[in-house]
């Protein structure tokens, strides 16, 4: 195979766009765990069913898959919020072992039951065809769509977070959260708007999964341990960086592919996470924690 | 209790072995797999003792798998020497990586990430390597074994562990095990050397799932990447564990039997409903993760240990209108080694503890050091500096105690005391100056390594081992400086005398109250054989009475040879207690002397008080 | 006006247990109007704990708090703080990663102050002109006393009816405590009412009107500034002797 630039960029560029999408997912895991102090690698399967979701409204012809995704938000976003109030309410006070085993059992209940309905065959939905070409690139119209919102709920959530009282708030509680309890911020509340802020971006996350992938029952379970090893190199509590920590494992795993194979990609980015884990366990762009 | 226990073992093997009389092929062969994961399960438990979640003990299962099964089908190897060349690849595994993690103080979800994070790695490795059959694995197809060879292989392997597992839970590497799991700080405060007893447990953890890996491998006669060193795997046997009970003996292979057991009745139902393999599967899947949920809500303890809880409150409430204190009075009769030290009232026994511990010459005691050390160098702290991210906590600190003396550290807060502790005890080294105790540098030293040299600790907010009973407290202690059980039990039972908790001594710590804590990390340090304790505000979160009932015992055990070191707020007690005082402020000793200078002192006043109230004369208060 | 006829805050025979321990076991004082009031006593006597209770963040086990008027059994800190209650914790309990900018902004809890903000921020860069220079600066970043300095302008910025300060000399270099309490002294004369706990007594004297001293969970004596400067009871709470 020859590695030309233009197949090279077209490989970066994939890569980006499909790397802002496992950012997307990584974020919502990153928000919840920062404010609430929750391990929610049950993230995924809200992702999954989001998908499943998409895909029946628009085999059914209810919907185009953005559309399906306009409701999906704000629905999930409602779902998120009484799911913090009642399956996660208890959550938050439980040690890290007992967390993960709690959202590993959730997103085992997830996964399987979308198996369960919808069997464990692959599905895609069909591309639209077009295409947009440009120095030797090119890139399916959804691939850019799904990379420019993916981008797009990043900067919308980043500028939530510095920019409003609420996001402030979000934050420092995320920050200091016996400090926020005592200045008198109801941390409790603002861990609930964080997992239906987290609930929303899976939605969103899942709806442009759909229209650029092929996926499966499974696919619950790789995501929720790429949204880990996404959110360790970013830092585990950091939103943003977890974007961007996304993006690149989105590079890497398409220049691996493009070099080797898909396999040997998900082989080096699971090796570099190991190596990350035991070196730098605060993540790749933090200083270390201090306390 | 413990003959039952063997006895039902005894009964259980029986059982087993009458199996393959009667049963069909389908019989066996699900029971062998119970068996097969009955035994993983007890093996992942090893490392749940000391309180580690594994969420990737695939990976080793893996490797001893596709060991055995490489070494088969290209050297023709003895799949026995396969299983322990796989145990063997997968402890150097194990080693590497867990001494790494540990090392740099992994915890918590980066630690179960980590070891989740390995499976994968090496699951996409075993994808990749073509020798390895790539993710098709590797086939056993031309094997031929004797019947019922796996089958007995299984329950010998899982009888084993088990009996295994009854025989650690009371060795002392498992009272460390489990005093780990319990406070990895205060065990290590105690003497146990933390690093090195994790390292254990992962290590026989990780060789045990090898091998079971390797007999998985003949059983279904294939290794693949998925179901080798896949997350399903790791889930199965972690939540047999927890179902079970984890850091029990027979929770493991318990909670296996139940999933096994509700795996197969869904099966059944599946079949009476026609869902197909992968709907049945998928239920079964989904009922894992609803019993996951279930675990960790409603029975975190697991069922042999819930079992356990309403077998002692039956017993407790069917004995009741005998003895109504403590229910653990049966028990107690039946230990090994207590008569020695039972006899009724504490004022009695206190003599054994005090023949220990005032024995005058260091030579005599198990660690000797320092022998010839002058009286007057007994702890000395020489200019100890300490920063933390610029700000200075100690500055220049030196101060000295000498043999039997109880010496005060006082100061507001802040001042650097916890410091000055942490300093001595290990915790943070000094950075400059350095501590010595008898002659010899403790600086540089890991906390249980201090302890071994004579200086025990306590905590400010106490840590008692909760899941432990309070002479299983004092026993870690006591396992610092004795190698056999019996010894280090009966060391611990006459610090509980010394410290009126003898009477408790079968009651579990969590159930103790706070003053009555107090004394079990007083016990605990004492079951070190310390010379010198550090008592890190011993008095706080104390009524009046109970701190002078604490002050009394602290003189009390003074008079058998001991120093103490206090580190107290409650200015009475130290006033009271103190032979001499130093105070610090700021990282400095502004004064030291006997408390009478001290609370005279216009500049340790003025700290406290304000310069103002320094100058108006104290002796109006006379 | 009402308000000048009853106290701010009343707390009567509190009691309060903390996990196994009772810390506070009778402790009971005013606060009135326009008044700033010390709590002394050495560690250890409950006076953080009487704080956090009366804020809300610990159950009471016993007694009664009124504030402004009403009972506030079973109210949540936040509820508390909406109410105008503002708690300066000890250590103070910054958002280290957030700019002081941002911290100063969340001390505006309630909506009316929230409306306030840039009043309130040109009041707080006027007492604390330090942070006005450092205000896009992590607050992690400051030095203990800037951080103490911070504390204290997040609580003004939240409009307090009431401001409860703790230790806020905790740590601080002496020359840091005077400008941490020159500052302190212009929140009392502008009338905000103040409850002080601190183990620097000198400085608290100086600032306060009236003083309560907590020994082992009780409080012990009462009296004006000038009557606790000269007793013997206060000394020896402190320093243990008799």
């Amino acid at each position: 195979m020859e590695f030309s630039p233009s197949v090279i960029g077209q490989m970066l560029f994939t890569g980006a766009l499909m790397g802002s999408i496992y950012g997307a997912v990584a974020m919502g895991f990153s928000l919840i765990f920062g404010v609430a102090k929750i391990i929610n690698f049950a993230h995924a399967g809200v992702v999954l069913w989001v998908m499943y979701g998409v895909l029946v409204a628009v085999r059914s012809g209810v919907a185009h898959p953005y559309v399906a995704g306009l409701v999906a938000i704000p629905l999930c976003y409602v779902i998120g919020h009484g799911v913090q109030r009642t399956l996660m309410a208890r959550v938050s006070a439980m040690s890290d072992d007992m967390q993960i085993i709690y959202t590993f059992g959730l997103l085992l209940v997830l996964t399987y039951m979308a198996q369960f309905f919808f069997g464990p065959d692959v599905h895609f939905l069909p591309s639209s065809g077009l295409a947009v070409e440009f120095g030797g690139v090119v890139l399916q119209v959804e691939t850019i769509i799904a990379g420019a919102l993916a981008l797009g709920s990043a900067l919308a959530l980043h500028a939530f977070l510095s920019r409003t009282w609420l996001g402030k708030a979000i934050r420092a509680s995320a920050d200091n959260r016996r400090g926020a309890t005592l200045m008198g911020l109801d941390v409790v509340r603002l861990s609930r708007v964080a997992m239906a802020l987290s609930f929303a971006l899976a939605a969103l996350a899942g709806t442009i999964l759909v229209t650029v992938t092929t996926f499966y029952p499974l696919r619950g379970l790789e995501l929720a341990v790429l949204a880990f090893v996404i959110v360790v190199l970013g830092g585990m509590d950091n939103v943003f960086a977890s974007f961007v920590a996304g993006v690149l494992i989105g590079m890497f795993e398409a220049l691996g592919t493009l070099l080797f194979s898909p396999s040997i990609a998900h082989m080096a980015i699971y090796a570099m996470i190991f190596a990350v884990l035991l070196v730098r366990p605060q993540g790749l762009f933090r200083r270390r924690a201090t306390k | 209790m413990k003959s039952a226990l063997g006895l039902s073992i005894v009964v259980f093997s029986l059982a087993a072995a009458s199996v393959p009389f009667w049963g069909s092929g389908y019989t066996i062969n699900l029971l062998t797999q119970i068996f097969l994961f009955g035994f993983l399960a007890s093996a992942w438990n090893f490392m749940a003792l000391t309180g580690l979640v594994s969420l990737g003990h695939a990976a080793f299962f893996g490797v001893g798998g596709y060991t055995a099964a490489w070494l088969y089908l290209t050297w023709g190897a003895n799949l026995v020497l396969g299983a322990l060349v796989g145990a063997a690849l997968a402890m150097f595994l194990a080693f590497v990586v867990y001494w790494t993690a540990f090392r740099s103080g992994l915890r918590g979800i980066y630690f179960s990430g980590l070891t989740l994070v390995l499976a994968e790695a090496l699951r996409f490795a075993a994808i990749n390597t073509p020798a390895l059959g790539r993710s098709q694995g590797l086939e056993l197809v031309s094997l031929h074994l004797p019947p019922f060879l796996l089958y007995g292989l299984s329950v010998t392997l899982l009888v084993l562990t088990v009996a295994g597992t009854l025989w650690l839970l009371r060795s002392p590497l498992g009272y460390r095990l489990q005093a780990v799991r319990e406070n990895e700080d205060a065990a290590e405060a105690l003497g146990v050397h933390t690093f090195r007893v994790k390292l254990a447990a992962t290590l026989l953890s990780a060789g045990l799932v090898a091998i079971g890996g390797a007999l998985h491998a003949v059983l279904l006669r294939f290794v693949e990447p998925e179901s080798d060193f896949g997350l399903s795997l790791s889930l199965n046997l972690l939540l047999g564990t927890f179902l079970g009970g984890t850091g029990t003996a027979l929770g493991p292979p318990i909670g296996i039997a139940v999933l096994f057991g509700l795996r197969e009745g869904i099966a059944r139902l599946g079949e009476l409903f026609a869902l197909g393999s992968s709907g049945i599967y998928a239920l079964q899947q989904v009922l894992y993760g609803a019993m996951l949920m279930l675990v960790v809500v409603a029975l975190p303890d697991g069922l042999v240990t819930r079992a356990r809880r309403w077998w002692i409150e039956w017993r407790r409430a069917s004995a009741r209108p005998g003895s109504a204190g403590f229910q653990a009075g049966a028990q107690v009769a039946s230990m090994a080694g207590l008569e020695a030290a039972a006899p009724g009232t504490a004022r009695a026994t206190s003599a054994v503890p005090s023949a220990q511990l005032a024995s005058d010459s260091p030579a005599a005691r198990p660690r000797a050091g320092g022998a010839s050390a002058p009286a007057s160098a007994y702890l000395e702290v020489i200019d100890v500096s300490r920063h933390f991210r610029g700000l200075a906590a100690l500055s220049n600190v030196s101060f000295d105690l000498r043999r039997g003396e109880i010496l005060g550290l006082i100061g507001p807060n802040g001042a650097g005391k916890t410091t000055m502790f942490n300093a001595i005890s290990g915790i943070f080294p000094a950075q400059i100056g350095e501590v010595r105790f008898k002659g010899e540098r403790l600086s540089g030293l890991a906390p249980h390594q201090v302890c071994q040299r004579g200086v025990a600790r306590t905590f400010q907010i106490v840590q008692p081992f909760a899941g432990l009973t309070v002479l299983e407290n004092a026993l870690i202690g006591a396992l610092s400086r004795y190698a056999r059980i019996a010894e280090a039990r009966e060391a611990a039972l006459a610090a509980l005398v010394q410290v009126d908790l003898h009477a408790k001594r079968d009651l579990p710590a969590a159930s103790l109250t706070l003053q009555d804590r107090k004394m079990l990390e007083f016990a605990r340090s004492l079951a070190t054989g310390p010379e010198l304790i550090l008592l890190d505000e011993v008095m706080a979160g104390l009524t009046a009475s109970e701190q002078s009932q604490i002050a009394d015992k602290i003189l009390e055990i003074r008079d058998t040879g001991v120093s103490f070191l206090l580190v107290e707020h409650a200015m009475r007690a130290v006033m009271r207690l103190s032979d001499r005082i130093v105070v610090l402020d700021h990282g400095q000793v502004i004064a030291s002397g006997l408390p009478s200078e001290i609370a005279r002192d216009p500049g340790v006043i003025s700290v406290y008080l304000g310069r103002s109230l320094a100058q108006t004369p104290v002796d109006r208060a006379a | 006006m009402s308000t000048t006829l009853s106290p701010i805050l009343s707390v009567e025979r509190l009691r309060v247990k903390y996990d196994l321990f009772e810390a506070v076991f009778d402790v009971s004082f005013e606060v009135w109007p326009g008044e700033a009031v010390c709590l002394l006593g050495s560690n250890g006597a409950g006076k953080t704990t009487s704080l956090r209770a009366i804020l809300g963040a610990l159950p009471i086990a016993g007694g009664r708090v009124c504030f402004l008027g009403d009972d506030t059994s079973g109210k949540s800190p936040g509820a508390m703080t909406m109410r105008g209650m503002i708690y300066v914790p000890e250590g103070r309990e910054l958002f280290p990663s957030l700019t002081v900018l941002e911290n100063l902004e969340l001390g505006a809890i309630t909506r009316e102050a929230r409306a306030r903000t840039r009043a309130s921020l040109e009041l707080a860069c006027e007492l604390f002109p330090i942070l006005a220079e450092r205000r896009m600066q992590l607050a992690g970043t400051l030095s203990g006393g800037q951080q103490q300095m911070l504390a204290i302008a997040r609580g003004l910025m939240g409009l307090p009816r009431l401001l409860m300060l703790d230790e806020p000399s905790l740590g601080l270099a002496p020359v840091v405590v005077e400008q941490v309490y020159a500052a302190l002294g212009r929140i009392v004369r502008s009338g905000t009412p103040i409850i002080l706990v601190e183990q620097h007594v000198h400085q608290a004297l100086e600032l306060c009107q009236r003083g309560y001293v907590l020994e082992g969970g009780r409080t012990v004596q009462q009296g004006s500034t000038a009557e606790l400067a000269g007793s013997d009871r206060l000394r020896s709470a402190y320093l243990g002797v008799n």
